[in-house]
């Protein structure tokens, strides 16, 4: 008897490894046999590129974002027409200006121009990857497949590879057309453009896009400081991207943040900042700590590095910007910048090569020492050496750093860039306790972190909870609530049971669409719609070669 | 212990490094095979081609594959496990002595659970054969082996922590005890023991019921019915019927006599369950955030974080070598006829 049930058991294990397999193999990409055959005739004449403009113009007017952001999210996603965030820095509308919501007429005649027919139709393969954007990703795709169909001359292949194969396969150059998404690194539009338009940024995107006017646009725009100059070219860069269409802006995907009745201060604004010093107890509040010097935030996310020379995920940069200060930093639920461990805003040289900041006199780690121009000094130079994850974004632009004096820094940049003060609102742009973070190491994992922000942090058991106390030495005003413990969540759907049943005070990311409609209609509950500048986007590789 | 049990063992332990070699070998290369690099899954395309080499040079995983190989190999050797190589390549053992300890804590009353429930109720099922209880308890069993366990796990939540709320909803103790508390082994019952933290050892208990309940209550079915059936062979058989003759009370002979004979197979089964507990444990950890290694190896494998990945499983197999090695002990115990 007992045989047969080790027998049972060893059936199951296989089978189990069997439907495991298939399941792997139908995962697997489906093509990727004629390669060699096109790597041959490569060298012998001039590669035929898959993308036309006519064509990505016409998938760009047959999309209606609408129709995809009523269907698949009922309303709850924003509208993109642009790679910038509408209530950002010169954003523009230039997609809706030019193909309204969707101009079916003129896909149909830029086809045909083409000259595809209904029997000899366009037909392309889409990628998406079914899980790392939610798996709503799969509805989109089917919608987007829909309407590009609907004229007729077109025929879409839907395929799908999970995250990591997929990463590597754009990166290669291998998907002729494919579903990304985007965060920003610092709040202006640069940031949101030569990511996909500039000669130099495209390739690591997989856009492989380059076009001389465009760079030279995005390169004055990127240098210039003057707002009414930078608005022009803004303008200009934004009609020429809606006709030359490196990529296609699909939707705006919101944040949710709950928290229960009697949490106030609870503001995420433009440039997607969480101030806890900000937080506070009303009256009514019923602290899930049981007092009101403490407040409990819970999150899905995970630490992954706290080294401000090394982090480059959302939520390290939230908790390295609690516990420390950026040289500037943004008036809480604006993108409006005001001088942060500076004393006022970057005094910036005749030739625009140089940003002097003047630091505030009094500025000390949690753990007392003095802070000088020094550290930066030193904060820069091992971000500069250890090459951290962030190291990339901020050696594109930083030169050098010097300390002019104990009080004043300047930063050497590589060229003219305007939007330099938004980037030193950033988190790497937080100077490092050298008593932690020393001088040949990256520190990813610190027992404390003496920062001179609001907060510092005086323990961190990974996975489970993060515990802040207020900075003793903060330049600023000391926070409302002395006490923050941040709680790690595996779930969204159990972190939305805890902020129902008051085990914690803030529900914060990632809370899905599904909880937070939940969370709606339960009392003692708010929630609210954070416009996150996470964009979802459609990316031609302009260097697809036609196969044969 | 006999010189043919210590032999056994000898041969036992031994036989257990070529099988973990194996599959740790198997894991190093599969991993290797599969598409995607632990650097690309994490930072997509946030870096560039030059800064994702860099990186990789750093990591070390540029070097040719043998030397990574032997080098794993030596640092299974050491149990030193290197250091991930995503998420903050911090060192496998801190993370692996967070996390194990959670796992355990959670699986071993989990394990009771399911033993104690499945093997009594079986039990209790074969006495009544056929009568209106058995088939309850049947229904019962393949009912609750039906439920997917995270939906069983948010049910309980709903009920016991939100609508009536007496449990804890998730975690591994009360946030407020958890930033006083002092952490030795990371076992946290123990830890609040050997302290003498009573609060927090009420908070760890309590943070343990709805959980290994969850996790117990999965698999109490396939002890049901194993039970049941063993028990309702052995209710025939001869030295039961003699021990009825005789007048021993039929709660004793059921309990017991029965019971204690069918204990080989549902040891059997034990072993093995708790081998699959263990990688079943991820649902239950996900659903009440217990920062177990569970959650943590499904993590690492879509990060394609090599030798997270691969560290897990080399102690995952150690472990599960060592209970198979336990449960052949145990069976010479109780059996006597069985020698080694």
């Amino acid at each position: 008897m007992k045989k047969k049930y080790l027998l049972l058991i060893v059936v199951l294990l296989l089978s189990s490894f069997v439907l495991g397999a298939c399941q792997q193999a139908t995962e697997e990409p489906v093509e990727e046999t004629e390669e060699p055959v096109v790597e041959e005739t490569e060298e012998s004449m001039e590669p035929e590129y898959l993308w036309t403009t006519n064509l990505r113009e016409a998938i760009a007017a047959a999309i209606d974002r609408e129709v995809i952001v009523d269907r698949v999210f009922e309303g709850r996603n924003v509208p993109a027409y642009h790679m910038v965030p509408v209530g950002y820095p010169y954003a523009t509308q230039p997609f809706f200006d030019k193909y309204g919501t969707r101009d079916l007429d003129m896909a149909i005649s830029l086809l045909e121009a083409e000259g595809y027919t209904a029997d000899n139709p366009f037909v392309f393969d889409l990628w998406f990857p079914p899980e790392h954007y939610g798996t709503t990703t799969a509805d989109v795709m089917q919608v987007i497949k829909e309407q590009l169909e609907e004229t007729g001359l077109i025929v879409v292949n839907l395929n799908s590879m999970n995250w990591a194969e997929y990463v590597d396969g754009f990166v290669a150059g291998d998907l002729p057309f494919f579903m990304l998404g985007w965060f920003p690194d610092f709040a202006d539009p640069e940031n949101w453009l030569s990511p996909f338009a500039s000669c130099l940024q495209s390739p690591d995107n997989g856009v492989n896009y380059c076009n001389e006017e465009m760079d030279s646009l995005l390169q004055s725009a990127a240098a210039s400081a003057d707002p009414a100059e930078r608005e022009s070219l803004y303008q200009q860069i934004g009609e020429l991207y809606a006709e030359e269409v490196p990529t296609i802006p699909l939707f705006w995907e919101p944040e949710f943040v709950s928290y229960r009745t009697g949490v106030e201060g609870v503001v995420v604004g433009p440039p997607f900042e969480f101030n806890y010093d900000v937080l506070s107890f009303g009256d009514d509040a019923d602290p899930a700590s049981g007092n009101t010097d403490t407040i409990i935030i819970g999150t899905t996310d995970e630490v992954n590095s706290l080294d401000a020379s090394d982090a480059y995920a959302t939520h390290d940069w939230e908790i390295i910007k609690n516990t420390g200060a950026a040289l500037l930093s943004y008036t809480p639920g604006t993108s409006e910048l005001i001088p942060g461990a500076a004393a006022a805003m970057p005094e910036v040289s005749d030739d625009g090569l140089t940003y002097t900041f003047t630091l505030r006199d009094n500025l000390a780690f949690a753990d007392g020492t003095p802070v000088s121009a020094q550290n930066y000094v030193d904060s820069w130079n091992r971000l500069n050496t250890l090459e951290g994850q962030v190291s990339g974004l901020i050696q594109l632009y930083v030169e050098s750093v010097e300390a002019v004096d104990d009080l004043t820094v300047a930063y050497h940049l590589k060229d003219t860039f305007g939007f330099f003060p938004a980037l030193s609102a950033t988190a790497p742009f937080v100077v490092t306790n050298p008593a932690t973070f020393v001088e040949d190491e990256i520190v990813q994992f610190p027992d404390v972190l003496d920062g001179i922000g609001p907060y510092r942090m005086v323990s961190h058991s990974v996975g489970e909870q993060m515990v802040l106390e207020a900075n003793p030495e903060y330049f600023g005003e000391a926070p409302l609530i002395p006490n923050v413990i941040i709680r790690y969540f595996a779930d969204p759907t159990t972190m939305s049971n805890a902020v129902e049943s008051g085990e914690i005070d803030v529900a914060w990311r990632t809370l899905g669409p599904v909880e937070a409609v939940r969370l709606q209609e339960v009392d003692g509950v708010t929630v609210d719609t954070v416009d996150a500048p996470a964009l979802r986007y459609m990316v031609f590789n302009h260097t697809y070669e036609v196969q044969e | 212990m006999s010189s043919s049990l210590r032999r056994f063992l000898i041969t036992r332990i031994l036989l257990t490094i070529p099988m973990v070699l194996i599959l740790v070998t198997m894991i190093f290369f599969i991993m290797r095979v599969l598409p995607g690099d632990p650097i690309r899954s994490q930072l997509g395309p946030r870096v560039s081609e030059e800064q994702a080499d860099a990186l990789r040079e750093r990591l070390g995983l540029n070097r040719p594959l043998y030397i990574q190989y032997f080098d794993f190999l030596w640092d299974m050797v050491t149990l030193d496990f290197g250091t991930a190589l995503t998420q903050g390549e911090r060192p496998i053992r801190d993370e692996l002595g967070e996390r194990l300890p959670a796992t355990i804590e959670l699986t071993i009353p989990a394990i009771a659970i399911t033993a104690l429930i499945g093997i009594l109720s079986g039990a209790f099922a074969a006495k009544n054969r056929k009568k209106p209880i058995d088939y309850s308890i049947r229904l019962l069993s393949i009912a609750i082996y039906s439920i997917p366990i995270f939906f069983m796990g948010l049910i309980f939540q709903i009920i016991f922590a939100v609508r009536i709320p007496i449990l804890p909803l998730s975690g591994r103790m009360d946030t407020l005890l958890l930033t006083q508390f002092e952490s030795i082994t990371n076992f946290y019952v123990i830890d609040a023991i050997l302290t003498g933290n009573w609060p927090a050892l009420r908070s760890a208990l309590t943070h343990l019921i709805m959980p290994s309940i969850t996790l117990g209550l999965a698999l109490t079915g396939v002890f049901v019915r194993l039970t049941r059936v063993n028990m309702i062979e052995m209710l025939q058989s001869d030295f039961i019927t003699a021990g009825r003759a005789r007048g021993i009370p039929e709660r004793r002979l059921v309990y017991k006599h029965a019971l204690r004979n069918t204990f080989i197979p549902i040891l059997t089964l034990l072993g093995l369950q708790f081998a699959i507990l263990l990688a079943g444990a991820v649902l239950t950890e996900t659903t009440f955030s217990w920062p177990g290694v569970g959650r943590y190896l499904v993590d690492r494998i879509e990060l394609r974080d090599y030798t997270a990945v691969q560290a897990t499983i080399g102690v995952f197999a150690l472990f599960v070598a060592l209970i198979s090695l336990l449960m052949d002990i145990i069976y010479a115990l109780i059996d006597p006829r069985i020698r080694y």
